[in-house]
């Protein structure tokens, strides 16, 4: 062939995507006389075709006439095949064009076996269609092509790639046997079929319904009037005219159906299609997606979308030779198929690299942690911690129908809390391989065991303790007695509350005998902190004594200290709290004001506690007797980080310092070298606390950091008396929580009270009784929890139940030292760490009268999403409160600030008890005058001399603060000794030096929140600070403060103070170790200021007089 | 049209986190419902349904039944252990633990013997009349995740679509290797097993046609047979089912197609097929929807309105007039995370009477 007869494909190449592939080929010259002038002039060339479009329309119109009509469409369709090489578009109009011609011919019997004709129909079938095997049923139906080979290859060609292979040959069969032309090709293509299917034999799972499905009558289509013959003039097939359709008797979806407009129907002429009259246009069988056009009154239009018309895909472009042997084509999906996609996480199931696939059970287990967790190590380790307790350890396996200990509770039972560790942030995590943390252990509380002790003591338990290592034995039948957290006892009664109150009574008429502490008093003075002057008596020797009353005082010194406190008894109840807002409560009997030293401390045990000698002789009491005691808060001069051998004694008192252990003083034998001794001055002979972290520069306050110590810390926190985790309950309470808040604020307020008024009640469960409790207003916004005033209902119930006894009152164990009112701090997420500097804290302070200086964290409830901290409430305000009063006071002379006698007496409180926290190593990382909360027991008036008294006597204990707010508290045993620390958070002059020109920091932190808390109280400011060079000291700034103290102030007083507190480093000389903390200094600065108080406290307006005036009268709430 | 009585109650106070199974009792209309919130519930589902008490765990629960009446109850739990309940006093007594959770749990009310398969591949058996809850163990090639039994036979869907078929009969207490299984089949589905069922003894069915139903996480239930000639296994099929359609975009990044529609596949959680009505047999999916199946026939009966989460368990009333259906949210209905809200737990009793015949006229 010449070269220039031939066209040159770079014509074509360019647009070669756009070309759709037709099956008999495409002419070159063709596509190159199409393609160019598309590219050259649009516009131009629109015109053109709409010039021939007409041209063959026009033709169309009288093709009727014509001997061969169908080649007026043929011609036409070629033209548009031609000239819009991508086929079917719009512009092209090729769809609508080959169904127009298709349906024309259904029932020209003419045409019925004309190739021609079959092609166009197979083209329609296999480009357009969305139910190809629809397409060919119905022409079978109506006898097309039947007679021609070309129907039943591609049908079975299309069968084939379906994987209908059965049907596929039944095709070929058919085909046969209608002898359909050409026969010779038919079978060819049979045999290449029959080759493919040996090659590949078919599974069973082939459909092998009939290719051609018999028509169900029901599914007959419905002869539309108005689509077929005739209506070749409309460019588009035109809306169906309304038609009764069978509706379904009960239509509950809105199922598309034509409308129900009576329309004759058309007299089918074929009946032996049974109902296939028509196949519908493309649109037509879509008519569910299109809007029927109705005239426009009362229509709503709506905005407008572009309808795509669907079927139509993009076909990638696919430049294979093979293409056109292919008969399958697959211009959509799985030919008409939907694409399928699993709705599980597949990748969860059948982790790549494993063989191993995993149920929907074992992903959630994993995502609990609890998948490869040692279920019986965690067994055996409950037994040995609680190993003597063979009692019912829960409430929750009781059915509802008894009523779990506390009356007020809904009949839901309670769910037994499992205290397994969680210190990780990351909750739902699927799988923690390797657990890092400490290995739980089920939370037997010590309240449950001790009654089992108290049992011991009053009388013969049903159920010998068991030793733990009974239950090894997987499927032994040990499990009998292996009764940890089953119920096995028949005998012991745990119904209800009857159980714990046996013993409990045995404990209370025990100490009522002992009340007066005389004779106890000398076994403690043994191992009594060192004696010294007046140290000695801050040491509540008389408590401390009562507690070592009995073997069953463990649990219940609180009751022990509450009545040994020289004036009330535990019959005589002060006078009830000051009343709450809305409700007076009731006057009480129980002693709620007196006990202002935190009780219910019992302190985390990870001694057995048969350590203490109830059993025989166990390993584990050897070890523990050693470091019983930690540092003594009291020791001036002397090294607190030391420990003190604890010398050994008899049973009777280690028992009483059972409740304060340092558990973390504990050494495992067999603990891995993590830590490293604190200070160089341990003592040989003792165990020595090792650091839990290794950093020496770090963030205190960093949550990775926290939940760090948190799991390594041992005792784990789970073993920590009132502390209960379920770390995959969602609690779930905070919303309602804060609604409630909000709307009763808006009460308040005189607006509107929206949203729920009902005071939204807090369910704990845990396995020893749970506690409950309502919320009843909001008491602050921390910076990253609120703090709620919540009702305890377990003791507001015990305390009526009191009240209808009128008589003795037995208090039950669990809630001593638990009053009516108390605060709750939620906070989300949750985090136990306040809870444990607070527990750490008051443990470490034993006996201290610092200790009444530290609220008391009585729970902590840690779910996955929140947290709830159960604290002392106390009523009277914070320091702030007490300044802002007075500044709003008009009676006010002494300026800004409070009176210089009062301000000192708090000064004195703040840092003595700063001064006890620091030797037990205890940074607050938050002092300031809100986190004071003042502590003034309304005492009777004979009882509370009006001379100062600095060691607290004579009724001036009761005087005083409560720190708060342990947020952001640092435990600086947990570091190594040289440890600094780096604020990454924002600040100002609250804030120490260091931490505002980012300089690292220790427990200079604490020194200028007791500074910036004396500046409030004198000046009524908050504080400023200012430094000056001081030339003589070397050259080193000093920080002052900036407001001046008033002439008639104790100026040498507060001078010293503001220069201690404020240049910390600078008297580390003066201290035994030369570092800080400057306790020495701080001490004398205190004693220097007690001294003068007590000189000159009863002067003027009186110190006492002040302190009932201005502390006692609760504070005004916002 | 409309019965005036409630065709389905939600039972009360349902369980605080997923359901992990179900079971009706065999004398009565008690129901316990197992939990991941660490508890077995006792319900009874007579009027208008009731809680009767909840039985707390230290760990998730995954299966439980009743053993031979309302007094005999058992748990199977995560942490590894078998637990035997008695509803009169509260207890939990744990029986015997295996070395991994114990996934499933039945009873042959037949043979008296209380049956549990762990992930440790450990399949025990444990006659409830001994004296000793000590039980027989058999070691199984891999992980057990369901179990199923009806008269003589058990069967053990272990991990890797593998089926165990035993005969009880041959089970001598003590003896592990009295009970081999008569048949281990791979299971025709091509996905992971979800669950199975066998067919209970229904009067009068040809011998060679009793056989069980399985399921898998790609929505598809397989129907077999036990008798293995190639005769009865030709007959076995499967099909399809608890596909939802579903608008998703186009994967194709090219503009002119926004969505297509897709066809999302659930798991089917619950199979359990009708105590009188031979080869009716009910699914429940991840899809929140049951479907009444008529083996025989290899069609669908009808589908009950869809539930507010994925169908975790179901059972059949004894006389077959109810239907429990138990959702619960997860990975099972789908959720990425496993996230199972407390709304979604739920236990419904539904009156079936009128719903078990096909629909009168076609579609």
């Amino acid at each position: 062939m010449p070269d220039d007869d031939t066209t040159s494909f770079d014509l074509i190449e360019q647009h070669k995507e756009n070309i759709t592939p037709i099956s008999s080929g495409r002419s070159a010259r063709a596509l190159a006389s199409a393609l160019s002038p598309l590219a050259l002039n649009p516009t131009a060339a629109k015109s053109e075709h709409y010039a021939r479009r007409t041209e063959f329309e026009e033709e169309l119109k009288h093709a009727s006439e014509l001997d061969d009509p169908l080649d007026v469409w043929l011609r036409y369709i070629k033209w548009t095949n031609d000239t819009f090489p991508s086929g079917n578009s719009a512009e092209s109009g090729l769809l609508n064009l080959i169904e127009r011609c298709t349906r024309q011919f259904v029932k020209d019997t003419q045409y019925a076996n004309d190739p021609r004709y079959l092609k166009l129909w197979i083209q329609y079938a296999q480009q357009f269609s969305d139910a190809p095997r629809e397409v060919f049923a119905y022409l079978a139906r109506n006898q097309i092509g039947q007679k021609l080979a070309l129907f039943y290859e591609e049908y079975a060609a299309m069968l084939e790639s379906q994987g209908r292979r059965t049907q596929a040959e039944e095709m070929y069969n058919m085909g046969l046997n209608a002898n359909a032309r050409p026969k010779e090709r038919l079978h060819r293509k049979y045999d290449e079929f029959r080759h493919r299917m040996e090659a590949n034999p078919p599974t069973g799972s082939d459909p092998s319904s009939p290719a051609l499905p018999a028509v169900r009558p029901a599914l007959a289509t419905k002869c539309i009037p108005g689509l077929d013959i005739g209506s070749s003039e409309q460019a588009a097939p035109p809306q169906p005219t309304p038609k009764p359709a069978t509706k379904p008797a009960k239509q509950k979806m809105a199922i598309f159906s034509d409308a129900d407009a009576p329309a004759a129907p058309k007299a089918s002429a074929s009946k032996s299609t049974g109902g296939w009259d028509n196949i519908g246009s493309l649109q037509h069988r879509k008519k569910e997606n299109t809007m029927e056009r109705r005239p426009w009154a009362g229509e709503t239009l709506k905005g407008q979308k572009s309808e795509k018309p669907k079927g139509e895909k993009l076909m990638v472009f696919r430049d294979t030779s093979k293409a056109a042997v292919n008969h399958v084509r697959s211009s959509n999906q799985t030919l008409g198929r939907r694409p399928e996609r699993l709705a599980v996480n597949i990748e969860l199931l059948l982790p790549e690299g494993e063989d191993e696939e995993f149920s929907f059970e074992e992903l959630r287990a994993k995502k609990m942690g609890l998948y490869d967790y040692d279920w019986q190590k965690h067994r055996e380790e409950a037994v040995a911690l609680d190993e003597d307790d063979d009692e019912e350890n829960y409430e929750g396996e009781s059915m509802c129908e008894t009523p779990p200990r506390s009356p007020g509770l809904r009949s839901r039972t309670p769910i037994k809390v499992k205290t397994i560790l969680s210190p990780s942030p990351n909750k739902g995590k699927i799988k923690r391989k390797g657990r890092s943390i400490g290995e739980p252990t089920m939370t037997f509380h010590t309240k449950a065991a001790t009654d089992e002790i108290y049992g011991l003591f009053s009388g013969p338990l049903a159920n010998a303790p068991s030793d733990g290592s009974d239950s090894s034995d997987d499927d032994g039948p040990s499990d009998d007695d292996y009764t940890t957290f089953i119920q096995v006892d028949p005998q012991s009664d745990h119904s209800g509350s009857d159980s714990d109150a046996q013993p409990a009574d045995d404990t209370i008429g025990d100490i009522t005998e002992d009340d007066n502490g005389d004779s106890v008093h000398s076994v403690f003075s043994e191992f009594a902190f060192p004696v010294k002057g007046d140290e000695n008596d801050e040491n509540r020797p008389v408590e401390a004594a009562a507690k070592g009353v009995a073997k069953l005082s463990i649990f219940s010194d609180d009751l022990g200290e509450r009545h040994s406190r020289p004036e009330p008894r535990r019959m005589q109840i002060p006078p009830p709290p000051p009343p709450v807002d809305f409700d007076r409560p009731k006057q009480h009997r129980l002693p709620y004001m007196t006990p202002i030293v935190e009780t219910t401390e019992h302190l985390p045990s990870t001694i057995k506690r048969d350590a203490f000698g109830y059993t025989p002789s166990r390993s584990k009491a050897a070890p523990f007797t050693e470091q019983i005691l930690e540092e003594s808060p009291e020791s001036n001069d002397e090294d607190y980080t030391r420990e003190r051998p604890f010398s050994p004694v008899g049973p009777r008192a280690q028992l009483d310092f059972r409740p304060k252990l340092q558990p973390k003083l504990q050494p495992k034998p067999d603990e891995t070298p993590v830590r490293r001794p604190l200070g160089a001055k341990v003592l040989a002979p003792a165990p020595t606390i090792k650091s839990l972290v290794d950093d020496t520069l770090c963030n205190p306050q960093d949550p990775t950091l926290r939940s760090t110590i948190i799991s390594k810390l041992n005792p784990p926190l789970k073993s920590y008396e009132g502390f209960y985790e379920l770390k995959w309950k969602k609690f779930n309470m905070s919303s309602e929580i804060k609604k409630f808040v909000k709307a009763t604020a808006a009460k308040r307020d005189g607006g509107h009270p929206v949203g729920s008024s009902r005071a939204p009640s807090l369910e704990f469960v845990t396995g020893d009784g749970g506690s409950f409790y309502t919320v009843l207003r909001e008491l602050g916004k921390g910076a990253f929890a609120p703090v709620f005033l919540v009702e305890n209902n377990m003791v507001a119930d015990a305390e009526d139940e009191a009240e209808d006894m009128d008589g003795e009152i037995i208090i039950d164990s669990k809630l001593a030292g638990r009053r009516r009112f108390e605060a709750l701090k939620m906070e989300h997420p949750p985090s136990p760490w306040e809870f444990y500097i607070i527990r750490t804290a008051r443990d470490r302070l034993k006996n201290h009268r610092a200790k009444d200086s530290i609220v008391a964290a009585h729970e902590m409830h840690i779910f996955q999403d929140e947290g709830y901290l159960l604290i002392d409430y106390f009523d009277q305000g914070t320091i702030l409160d007490i300044v802002n009063a007075n500044r709003a006071d008009p009676a006010n002379i002494s300026g800004g600030g409070l009176d210089e006698s009062l301000a000192m007496f708090l000064t004195i409180e703040v840092l003595r008890t700063v001064e006890a926290l620091h030797n037990i190593g205890i940074i607050h990382g938050d002092l300031k005058a809100d986190n004071c909360l003042v502590r003034c027991e309304p005492t009777p008036d004979h009882t509370w001399n009006p001379h100062f008294r600095a060691d607290g006597s004579e009724g001036w204990h009761k005087k005083g603060v409560s720190l708060i707010d342990f947020g952001r508290g640092i435990d600086m045993k947990l570091f190594p000794p040289n440890v600094q620390f780096l604020a990454d958070w924002k600040t100002d002059h609250q804030d120490c030096a260091e931490m505002r020109e980012l300089r690292p920091w220790t427990w200079q932190v604490d020194y200028h929140g007791i500074a910036a808390i004396a500046y409030l109280m004198l000046f009524g400011e908050y504080i400023k600070t200012t430094t000056e060079a001081a030339p003589g000291v070397g050259g080193r700034k000093k920080y002052r403060i900036s407001g001046t103290l008033k002439r008639y102030w104790q100026q040498e007083l507060w001078k010293e103070l503001f220069e201690v507190l404020l240049n910390p480093l600078q008297y580390v000389d003066a201290e035994n170790k030369g570092t800080m903390p400057i306790n020495k200094s701080l001490k004398s600065i205190r004693v220097s200021m007690e001294k003068w108080l007590e000189a000159n406290a009863d002067k003027g307006a009186g110190l006492k007089n002040l302190v009932r005036k201005k502390l006692e009268v609760a504070a005004k709430r916002k | 049209m409309s019965d005036p009585a409630p065709k389905q109650r939600e039972l009360p106070s349902p369980p605080d986190d997923a359901i992990s199974s179900i079971d009706f009792s065999p004398t009565s209309s008690r129901l316990l419902v197992s939990s991941w919130d660490s508890n077995v519930h006792l319900y009874d589902t007579s009027g208008a349904g009731s809680k009767i008490a909840s039985f707390t765990h230290p760990s998730p629960v995954l299966s439980c039944c009743f053993g031979r009446d309302d007094n005999e109850m058992f748990s199977a739990c995560l942490d590894w252990s078998v637990n035997h309940l008695d509803p009169a006093t509260g207890t939990i007594r744990t029986l015997y633990t295996h070395t991994s959770g114990v996934s499933s749990l039945l009873f042959s009310t037949a043979h008296n013997l209380l049956i549990s398969g762990s992930w440790d591949g450990s399949l025990s058996l444990l006659p409830v009349t001994s004296s000793t809850p000590t039980p027989t163990t058999l070691r199984l090639p891999t992980k057990i995740h369901s179990l199923s039994t009806s008269t003589h036979h058990l069967i053990v869907a272990l991990s890797n679509r593998l089926f165990h078929l035993y005969d009880l009969r041959h089970f001598v207490p003590g003896n592990p290797s009295s009970l081999a299984p008569t048949q281990t089949r791979e299971s025709s589905l091509k996905f992971m097993t979800r669950t199975i069922a066998c067919m209970p003894p229904y009067p009068n069915r040809d011998p060679s046609l009793d056989g069980y139903a399985c399921s898998s996480i790609e929505g598809r239930i397989a129907v077999e047979f036990y008798d293995p000639s190639p005769e009865t296994q030709a007959r076995k099929y499967a099909f399809k089912c608890h596909r939802q359609v579903e608008k998703q975009p186009s994967s194709e990044s090219s503009p002119p197609v926004a969505e297509e529609e897709v066809d999302v596949v659930y798991p089917v959680n619950a199979l359990t097929f009708h105590p009188i009505i031979p080869s009716l047999f009910a699914s429940g999916g991840g899809d929140g929807i049951v479907s009444l199946w008529d083996g025989e026939k290899k069609r669908r009966i009808r589908n009950l309105p869809r539930y507010r989460a994925s169908v975790a368990a179901l059972a059949w009333s004894r006389d077959g007039k109810r239907l429990v259906v138990a959702t619960s949210g997860g990975f099972e209905g789908g959720d990425q995370e496993g996230e199972c809200s407390r709304e979604s737990v739920g236990v419904w009793v539904r009156e079936m009477e009128d719903e078990l015949k096909p629909k009168g006229k076609g579609k």
